[in-house]
């Protein structure tokens, strides 16, 4: 079935669908881009959200019942050590893990550039009191975030099919060409340094997320 | 004329209907097409150049960063500077390394576990300066302001006026240490005692023969690529001689035209020696000596005497005919000059070292001329911001402890954590390193990690740093500095045609991440403490100077600084014989003249200059005969304008007031089986702030110790065989290179290598459970090299404090 003559329903689905996708990784790029603070955690640790973690087995209750001071101190000196250091530590920049043969493996690499292009060739520009590097995690996980809820947006509006499918290309296209290329090593490397179930759960569901995008954008396209 | 213009369009017309004949366009090489502007020959892409100056070592060139898609992608010398006349060496190249080094510092850290444990939580710059402020304002408020200390490494030009003479003064504090002792302190103290303000220039563009004492020109020194070109061609172009006195065969012995191995220390011997052979010659210069120092010649004769070829022949090793002929030579060269460095002054006598190869140098009448040893030009930048009148006071911990060093004029900076330990003078209760990492880079580093970590000694530990170095390590504060590519600064290190050179730095990139130039940080603490400083940023500042000061205001000022990078006066000539500058009648309006010495000063009535306290700042010039001249005006010491060969103020002090040879203690009671450690630099690293960078870790990444084969041999070591060596601080294993390039007594380590901190490339250290690394392939080695800083003892010159970085006794085996 051709997805520009799907029901009006099934794309309210397919929208739907994209926001939630979206939601994800705004979620992730949060967790990503600062240390947790205390009402993140309070909700994080109340209602829906506790009983989805705890039925996906992703809970350690004895972490979760010390206060709300405590575990943000507890993240707080986690996340610097997995991912700022200031010794040994697992940088969170693409252009440090993906990079070709004669690249310098440095902080803004050539793929720091080529996702700064991608970002800004979309439109997006970065917020001047930002002052960081375009292929933080947290930026890439971002951009897909606005990607996809302009891919939410698409779906409700029938007339723009073209951009639908340019949507979704880019969504493919960065997939395939960063953000599958490094963050499932990146996700990996947290899993067996983390000394706190919550970064080795968010890195385990960052690299599932990854993987089955990969398939959601194909399985998308294939519609076309 | 066969054709004019018209006929050339004619011929035009005709070419192009010529052209576009397929057969042949097809012969067209090139393809493209031509986009004006400054692009990448390697990616095609746009490049803006930014010329700015280079921070990597002290030299401080003048450098043109290459960026690229917001990138700093290539740094090469800026040929519109002369001093570095478009030619940078590899650490000036990799400075791409510190922006974008993997292991970069980029987010302000604070302390949560013990101190050293490694445990850090990242905080915000408003939080990182509201917390460094309330510990200043806490200080501040007990009215003890000395209790804060800053202790930098290097810290010049306009970085230097804006965090030291701004906001330090404003804060009342004058207890700043630096790390000049550890360098080459003591030579700049021993020329103040000789000619006053430090900073010798060689001009080896017009010399006719160089005596290098001790320096390794051709790979370090603090002006290392603007000397080193005029040095390789006189060498090379002018068939210049040179000949370097060095216990080991540097790279730069070994372009000379003669490598003269020496024994460890006794360069003066061997000055001396010349001196006695030129004197006795009669190939001194009358005129030079006779108006200019403070000795006769007959004097000097007397003096020089015992000091025969022969004596410093059994002293150094060095021929006695050799002497003799190097001198002969040197003073007929007219004119020569001479180099010394840490080879001769890193030592218990190398204040002495220092001032007899001055001596040979005056002697011979090359002080300040053409071709001699000359005094430093520089630039002198003028802001409109006042420096504050606050009052300063300072804890006594900089000078090392009461009567170690006579005259410490450039401190004792690696005293200062003994000091701290000892606590009869003070103690800081803030402690701030300003790119200064004094863990690894003083002797003893096991005392000076025990010191920093101890909070009783040391409450407060702040670092400022572009990495994580081993000091930082020990910090309860963290503040991530940017790089000398994304700040700004006026520079003004000398020149080596004799003119002054105004440059600047400016940012190539934007401080990575939420790294912020501490110039800036300054500023904004001075906000929050209510003090005024005139100014609110480093920009701000660098663009008042270039607005102010003469010269570069009328080129443009700071647009025109900010296109090229650097300012000349075209007109500008180089400048010579500065002390012989008569000074008119009417700048002599309220001056007295010093009877005993001649200097024309303005003291009161009555007052005796030598002995009043800071008088030397008070110093017009020098009376000789009816005139008063600039002579060589002193600094620091109140000694006379004239070049002083004998010296009253060491005299006071109990030491020989002519130039002399001192044994090194150490080295008089030294067993046969022992040897002098001594310790050098290459060509592609600095003491301890370049390591971080890939491309030179890359190269130079493994420093086994040099000791002749002579010599191992005895103790059954075989090269590449892993050693012991010991000294009264302490153990090291390492490797032994076996080469003749090192003399028996001696053994000799590079003092880049063995970091223990510093990011991945300096220390080589993972922690296993971050597995590999991403970039196995790209990090082939494993060395990381051994610190020979472990075993060196922290021990003064008695004369100035220079670090005795050459005179370590040590045993040495088989591991």
């Amino acid at each position: 079935m051709n997805m520009l003559k799907k029901k009006k329903t099934d794309r309210q689905q397919s929208s739907q669908k994209a926001f939630q996708r979206s939601d994800v990784y705004g979620l992730l790029s949060l967790i990503y881009s600062q240390e947790p603070d205390e009402s993140f955690i309070e909700k994080l640790n109340s209602g829906n959200s506790r009983l989805f973690f705890i039925k996906e087995g992703m809970w350690d209750e004895k972490f979760w019942t010390q206060s709300v001071k405590k575990i943000c101190e507890n993240l707080a000196v986690e996340y610097t050590r997995l991912f700022i250091g200031p010794k040994d530590h697992i940088s969170p920049f693409e252009s440090l893990y993906n990079f070709k043969k004669g690249d310098i493996r440095q902080i803004w690499g050539t793929a720091t550039v080529e996702v700064k292009r991608i970002i800004e060739s979309a439109g997006l520009s970065f917020r001047k009191d930002y002052g960081g590097i375009p292929d933080h995690i947290s930026i890439e996980l971002e951009f897909m975030q606005k990607l996809v809820k302009k891919e939410a947006e698409l779906w409700n509006e029938q007339k723009n099919g073209s951009l639908l499918f340019k949507t979704i290309e880019l969504e493919k296209k960065f997939i395939d060409e960063h953000l599958k290329v490094w963050i499932p090593g990146f996700c990996q490397k947290v899993i067996e340094a983390a000394r706190y179930d919550f970064y080795r759960n968010v890195a385990e569901l960052t690299g599932d997320f990854i993987v089955t995008e990969k398939e959601e954008v194909e399985s998308l396209l294939s519609f076309f | 004329m066969r054709l004019n213009r018209r006929n050339f369009l004619k011929l035009g017309m005709i070419s192009g209907s010529l052209l576009s004949l397929n057969s042949l366009s097809r012969s067209e090489k090139l393809k493209g097409e031509i986009k004006i502007g400054d692009f990448s020959p390697e990616t095609g892409k746009k490049r803006k150049a930014i010329p700015s100056a280079c921070w990597q070592c002290v030299s401080r060139d003048g450098i043109i960063c290459y960026v690229e898609d917001c990138r700093l992608v290539k740094i090469e010398g800026n040929p519109k500077l002369p001093r570095t006349n478009g030619k940078l060496c590899s650490r000036g190249q990799a400075g791409i390394n510190q922006v974008y080094n993997p292991d970069r510092l980029i987010y302000p850290l604070k302390r949560v576990g013990k101190r050293g444990e490694g445990m850090w939580k990242r905080i915000s710059w408003e939080k990182a300066i509201d917390e460094l402020t309330s510990k200043l304002k806490e200080v501040l408020d007990s009215g003890h302001p000395e209790e804060i200390m800053l202790h930098y490494g290097r810290m010049k030009a306009s970085s230097s006026k804006i965090i030291k003479d701004h906001f330090f003064t404003a804060l009342g504090t004058g207890t700043i240490g630096n790390h000049t002792s550890i360098c080459e302190g003591g030579k700049w103290s021993a020329q103040e005692l000789v000619w006053g303000k430090h900073y010798d220039v060689n001009d080896a563009t017009h010399t006719n023969m160089i005596l290098n004492f001790g320096c390794n020109v051709f790979e370090a020194h603090t002006s290392h690529i603007p000397f080193a070109q005029r040095v390789i061609k006189a060498v090379v172009d002018r068939g210049v001689k040179m000949v370097t006195f060095d216990v080991r065969l540097s790279n730069t012995a070994a372009k000379s035209t003669e490598w003269m191995p020496i024994k460890s220390g006794t360069d003066g011997a061997v000055a001396l020696a010349m001196c006695n052979v030129i004197m006795n010659k009669g190939l001194y210069d009358r005129e030079f000596i006779n108006t200019w120092t403070n000795v006769t010649s007959s004097q000097l004769k007397k003096h020089l005497k015992p000091y025969t070829p022969k004596w410093a022949e059994g002293i150094s090793g060095v021929p006695a005919e050799k002497i003799k002929s190097l001198a002969l030579e040197f003073a007929r060269a007219k004119p020569g000059t001479t180099i010394s460095y840490r080879g001769a002054v890193a030592h218990y006598n190398g204040n002495e070292n220092e001032r007899a190869i001055k001596m040979l140098d005056a002697i011979c009448g090359y002080i300040d001329v053409k071709g001699g040893t000359c005094k430093a030009v520089g630039p002198s930048w003028k802001n409109s911001f006042k420096k504050p009148k606050t009052k300063t006071k300072k804890l006594k911990i900089l000078d090392g402890f009461p009567g170690q060093a006579a005259y410490p004029t450039h401190h004792m900076s690696h005293y200062v954590l003994k000091m701290i330990k000892e606590g009869s003078h003070g103690r800081p209760k803030i402690y701030i390193s300003y790119c200064y990492n004094p863990a690894y880079v003083n002797g003893e580093c096991k005392e000076n990690i025990d010191i920093l970590k101890d909070e009783k000694l040391i409450p407060y530990l702040v670092v400022v740093d572009v990495a994580v170095s081993e000091t930082a390590d020990l910090a309860d504060l963290i503040l991530p500095d940017a790089t000398y590519l994304e700040r700004w600064d006026w520079e003004d290190m000398v020149s080596y045609d004799q003119i002054p050179e105004f440059y600047i730095r400016q940012p190539a990139v934007p401080p990575l991440g939420q790294s912020r130039d501490f110039k800036d940080v300054c500023c904004q603490i001075a906000k929050r403490l209510g003090l005024d400083l005139g100014f609110s940023s480093a920009e701000e500042f660098v663009r008042d100077a270039c607005e102010n000061t003469p010269g570069v205001k009328e080129a443009g000022g700071f647009e025109y600084m900010k296109k090229h990078g650097a300012w000349v006066d075209p007109k500008a000539k180089p400048l010579y014989r500065s002390f012989a500058k008569e000074i008119k009648p009417e700048d002599l309006k309220g001056t007295i003249v010093d009877e005993a010495t001649g200097v024309v000063w303005k003291g009161k009535e009555g007052e005796d200059y030598t002995s009043t306290k800071d008088a030397y700042k008070k110093y017009v010039g020098q009376k000789i005969g009816n005139k008063v001249f600039k002579g060589f005006h002193p600094d620091k010491v109140n000694k006379s304008g004239k070049f002083e060969i004998y010296s009253n103020l060491l005299k006071k002090k109990g030491f020989s007031p002519m130039p002399t040879y001192i044994p090194i203690p150490e080295h008089q009671k030294m067993k046969q089986n022992e040897l002098v450690l001594t310790t050098f630099k290459v060509a592609v690293q600095t003491h301890s702030r370049t390591q971080n960078c890939k491309w030179l870790t890359e190269i130079y990444h493994d420093n086994p110790a040099w000791i002749n084969p002579k010599v191992a041999a005895k103790k059954g070591i075989k090269d590449g065989d892993r050693i012991k060596i010991k000294s009264d601080v302490g153990e090291i294993t390492t490797r032994a290179k076996l080469t003749e390039g090192i003399i028996p007594g001696v053994i000799a380590i590079s003092h880049h290598l063995g970091h223990w901190a510093y990011g991945e490339y300096a220390s080589g250290e993972k922690t296993a459970e971050h597995v590999c690394e991403p970039d196995c392939d790209f990090k082939w080695w494993k060395e990381k090299g051994v610190h020979p800083n472990w075993i060196i003892p922290n021990s003064p010159d008695p004369i100035n404090g220079q670090q005795r970085w050459m005179d370590t006794v040590v045993t040495v085996r088989k591991a």
